[in-house]
């Protein structure tokens, strides 16, 4: 399959028997941040909300390449994973188990850096299942660690004032609790 | 702190707070950094709505109460400063208790943690309600003034939402109801009990937008609405035709917007006191009549005891679906019980009918060592 980098670039067709059959399976093209492009079967594409809207204004074509400058190849990758997925269990009538399992294969090579940029993705390009699952895999991470650890993970600071921590800690009696401190 | 870390923008901050079901995560979270505080703040009335109540039991010293979460299994470390008595009701967190000069008083138990400064307005105090008409039941009540209110309810939080408060009681023998607009009156209203003893022997008294309704002995639902006027008008609303044998119930208009009634069965062994049963009966308004459910709701837990019933959504507050977690509650003798009888308590499951007691060792031995009946309460989150 060759890919393009002009702007209207034309959607490619693969040659050989199928090709009739995949003919009439739209595609959208999309480019991502690092110049990655992506051929998208129209069903997934449609998955996600931002390019759904791009492609239903009167004056842009199916041919048209779409670009998504906030997102990384990687991402999308995982992305049409996700979609694609989910678009084969909603035909299916009994998927939960199937959907589970899926679930947990798909994050768990992923380190909590790549979790929140997957999630910051999935928000940009406005796939509401993906973003729920995602924030749902994020507070897992959360859960019943201590305060340093959760700033270390998400690489944010402690930016209260010695006397605004001592007060906020003071509202809140229940976060000192004695944890197990789940260092993987 | 790597420069490209990527942060989390606020609304998905929101979601993924919202998906920390135990309250300790959740409170945590605030403390993170300054964004995150902010994002728990601006979240923290509707986590009050799917938080479920904890267990407030006396640990026996002064002012000494312990709290226990049942749906993170554990007791606190740190303990809570209440007097050591018995609280005729609690509502949105604030526990009510009867003074013995016949006050009430509002007390806000996460407002008073042992071994910090307690807020000042952890304490708010209402008029005194009337006294007993002779010296000799002025006495008797005063030395029980604890019970001189069976059970009380509120209609609002009196802080976050003080203008729509309005604090209702279940007083002295007769079971009749009095109520106070917390702030805009000086004295409480009586309701008059008119033709047929109408107005008495009431078991639970629940808010409904701006009516309450209340359950009498006689299994009838009845209704006033508080307003300026000195003596509100008492309706009855539904009867029931064929009536369950005597029992304790509970009213409480559900998460999914269902007037329900709780009946709870109770056998005596002694002096001892265990829960048989339950059933569910939904009020349906348009015919009047009670209609019996054999479960909850799709997603609700159900809270009973001397607290105010209440629902919460089980999968987000960690609580098991169509359950009734009950603690003993008073009998309405009037007076405090000996301890060894408090045992009365467990959860209930709706659909298959069977009770558990899923309370941790720790929690269960507290229970069975404290002198007063403990409660359930509703954590408000005080950021």
């Amino acid at each position: 399959m060759s890919t393009s980098t002009d702007n209207n670039a034309s959607i490619t067709q693969e040659s050989g028997p199928s090709a009739a059959v995949q003919d009439i399976q739209k595609k959208i093209v999309v480019r991502t941040a690092d110049g990655e492009v992506f051929n998208l079967k129209e069903e997934v594409a449609m998955e996600i909300d931002i390019i759904k809207t791009f492609f239903q204004e009167d004056s842009i074509s199916y041919e048209t390449v779409m670009p998504l400058p906030n997102v990384e190849g990687w991402e999308m990758v995982k992305v049409i994973e996700y979609c694609t997925k989910h678009v084969e269990l909603k035909h299916k009538v009994d998927g939960y188990k199937e959907r589970k399992a899926f679930q947990a294969l798909f994050v768990q090579n992923l380190s909590t850096k790549s979790l929140l940029a997957l999630t910051n993705t999935a928000n940009y390009l406005e796939v509401k299942y993906l973003l729920d699952f995602l924030c749902q895999a994020v507070s897992e991470q959360i859960k019943n660690k201590d305060v340093d650890y959760v700033r270390e993970l998400f690489g944010v600071e402690n930016d209260f004032n010695d006397e605004e921590y001592e007060q906020v800690k003071a509202e809140a009696p229940w976060a000192h609790e004695n944890l197990n401190n789940d260092l993987h | 702190m790597e420069p490209d870390w990527p942060s989390l923008p606020k609304h998905v901050l929101d979601s993924v707070l919202e998906k920390l079901v135990s309250l300790s995560d959740y409170l945590r979270f605030s403390i993170v950094c300054k964004s995150w505080y902010y994002v728990t703040k601006d979240n923290q009335i509707q986590r009050a709505k799917m938080t479920a109540p904890m267990l407030l039991i006396c640990a026996n010293k002064r002012h000494s109460w312990n709290l226990y979460s049942i749906v993170d299994d554990k007791v606190f470390d740190f303990q809570l400063s209440v007097p050591n008595k018995r609280y005729c009701g609690s509502s949105f967190g604030w526990l009510i208790a009867v003074e013995k000069n016949f006050a009430i008083t509002l007390i806000n138990p996460f407002l008073r943690v042992k071994g910090r400064r307690k807020k000042e307005n952890s304490i708010i105090r209402l008029p005194s309600m009337r006294l007993p008409p002779s010296n000799s039941e002025r006495r008797r009540w005063s030395r029980q003034c604890n019970h001189y209110v069976f059970k009380a309810t509120m209609s609002a939080d009196p802080i976050a939402d003080a203008e729509d408060c309005i604090v209702v009681v279940i007083y002295r023998e007769f079971y009749q109801m009095a109520f106070i607009r917390l702030g805009k009156a000086a004295t409480w209203t009586y309701i008059d009990t008119g033709v047929d003893r109408l107005g008495t022997l009431i078991h639970e008294v629940t808010n409904v937008e701006d009516k309450f309704y209340a359950v009498d002995q006689k299994f009838r639902l009845l209704s006033f609405g508080v307003t300026a006027e000195s003596n509100p008008n008492v309706e009855v609303v539904a009867c029931m035709t064929r009536r369950p044998a005597l029992s304790k119930r509970y009213l409480v208009y559900s998460i999914e917007k269902e007037l329900l009634m709780v009946i709870r069965y109770v056998a005596y062994d002694g002096g001892k006191r265990s829960t048989v049963g339950f059933l569910v009966f939904e009020l349906n308004f348009d015919k009047r009549e009670w209609v019996a459910k054999d479960n909850l709701g799709d997603d609700v837990a159900l809270f009973v005891g001397d607290s105010s019933s209440v629902t919460v959504p089980a999968s987000k507050s960690g609580c098991l679906s169509n359950c009734i977690y009950f603690i003993h509650d008073n009998d309405g003798q009037g007076y405090d019980i000996d301890r060894r009888y408090h045992l009365d308590f467990g959860v209930y499951n709706v659909k298959s009918k069977s009770i558990s007691q899923p309370y941790t060792s720790h929690a269960k031995s507290l229970v069975e060592m404290t002198d007063y009946e403990p409660v359930w309460v509703k954590p408000t989150l005080n950021l």
